[in-house]
């Protein structure tokens, strides 16, 4: 990855909050109103996001493409479901995003065609891959030498391989209770290192 | 409950991360309702997720923006798809409504045509049966007239054979009522007896006829009482013909005593 890339990706986490040209709350209303000039300005701000954590789920380039397509698409079509008062709309993109993805690639059709691991071997494999072969950036190395792997791990089961708390609990043996405090200490530490 | 009990839970987090059931998600939002400080905890979560999803960035190919645009002008706005779709349903539905009526017609009229052609069929072999059995009928009123022919063409070139002589058995003080006849071909010696009125034997009985030449009787064979003439044994000379009653298969002599009829030649 070149230096472009790398200050672009780092860039990407401020998003629209510093865009000095439109907010997210104008962008939003934009897309309800149906606005095609909203696709390209949701494109330039989100779509190196929304692709990255396609692939990072994915693993594959060709399913992300067409992964991050459909999430537009979904983004678009269900621009009117979106309710400011239940959280960001970055968030809420974001969640399309991992959605899509991890129900493709827990879909019988991915399975056969990546051959990869079932869920249940995933379960017992440690997250090494993912720490070696998904840092993209100078950025997110940094964090992750900085937070506990097992923390992390935690996150990442959740975040992109969309873990329930019970499943989480059966990995680690641990109270369902323990699951949530942990996911709580893991985000304190990520706002603590970002 | 203890509102920072309740952020201490880690309950915000799993919400950001959309790992809740749908009633706990509901839950979440009620409780940020009433809540203020559980919407401010949400929004630093979401913006700390944000950022760690964002470390991932890759740029996409900036063919996909071209795409996004012509999959969703092509669909229209999503609130004309939904519509749309119903309508073609319900197309769909009224279609096979359609065809679930002309179906059920082309049943019902299947199912009166097989009943008629069922009944029609039935009669044809109702018919057919009877057909069958007057055929059986008009073949042996045939067979039997044939067979009365045959036996009255014999009797009548019997009859018109001027070498027989026709001698009638007239019947005895026993059995006045009886009768006979027998015709003697003198020049073939040919022997036929043609019953007038005789009354069936008893059983284990047949009747014997006899030829007498100055007085001996000679045997000229047994005979059942049938209709026609009936051919007994050939016979050179004779001055009388006589039927007596015999066991069966006849005697070697005449049982006088149950002497039947009897008539002599006469010169025509």
């Amino acid at each position: 990855m070149n230096s472009t890339n790398i200050t672009k990706t780092l860039q990407s986490n401020h998003h629209l909050e510093n865009n000095p040209n439109i907010s997210e709350k104008q962008l939003v209303a934009l897309l309800k109103a149906h606005n095609k000039v909203a696709l390209n300005l949701l494109y330039d701000n989100y779509a190196a996001a929304l692709y990255g954590v396609i692939m990072r789920i994915t693993r594959s380039q060709h399913h992300s493409e067409n992964i991050l397509q459909d999430t537009f698409v979904k983004i678009w079509k269900n621009i009117e479901g979106y309710d400011s008062n239940k959280g960001r709309f970055f968030t809420w993109m974001l969640n399309i995003a991992r959605n899509s993805a991890i129900d493709f690639v827990r879909s019988k059709a991915f399975r056969a065609d990546s051959r990869t691991d079932s869920i249940s071997e995933q379960v017992y494999t440690p997250d090494i891959l993912s720490t070696e072969t998904n840092i993209q950036t100078i950025g997110l190395r940094k964090i992750v030498e900085r937070l506990d792997p097992t923390l992390k791990q935690i996150i990442d089961l959740v975040y992109f391989q969309g873990y329930t708390q019970r499943e989480i609990a059966d990995q680690f043996d641990i109270p369902l209770g323990t699951v949530k405090s942990r996911v709580r200490i893991a985000i304190r530490e990520l706002r603590k290192l970002m | 409950m203890n509102i920072q009990n309740y952020i201490s839970s880690g309950i915000l987090e799993f919400y950001a991360m959309d790992a809740l059931s749908v009633i706990e998600k509901q839950e979440v939002e009620s409780m940020m309702e009433k809540h203020e400080e559980l919407k401010l905890e949400l929004l630093e979560i979401q913006k700390t997720l944000e950022s760690y999803a964002s470390l991932h960035s890759i740029p996409p190919p900036s063919t996909i923006l071209q795409l996004v645009v012509e999959t969703v002008t092509k669909d229209g706005v999503s609130s004309n798809k939904q519509p749309v779709a119903n309508i073609a349903a319900l197309r769909r539905i009224q279609h096979f409504k359609y065809i679930a009526i002309a179906a059920t017609v082309l049943l019902v009229l299947s199912a009166a045509l097989n009943w008629k052609y069922y009944l029609a069929l039935e009669k044809a072999n109702t018919e057919i049966a009877f057909l069958n059995q007057e055929q059986e009928k008009l073949v042996n009123n045939f067979n039997s007239m044939q067979a009365t022919y045959d036996v009255a063409s014999v009797e009548l070139e019997v009859l018109q054979n001027p070498d027989n002589k026709i001698v009638k058995m007239s019947g005895t003080e026993n059995h006045p009522e009886s009768m006979a006849y027998v015709y003697w071909n003198v020049e073939s010696q040919e022997v036929y007896v043609k019953i007038g009125n005789l009354p069936a034997p008893p059983t284990q009985k047949q009747y014997q006829l006899w030829a007498l030449k100055d007085g001996i009787p000679i045997d000229a064979g047994v005979f059942d009482v049938e209709k026609g003439l009936l051919k007994v044994k050939d016979i050179e000379a004779a001055d009388a013909f006589a039927v007596t009653l015999e066991p069966q298969g006849g005697s070697k002599q005449p049982t006088l005593e149950d002497l039947q009829v009897i008539g002599e030649i006469k010169l025509i």
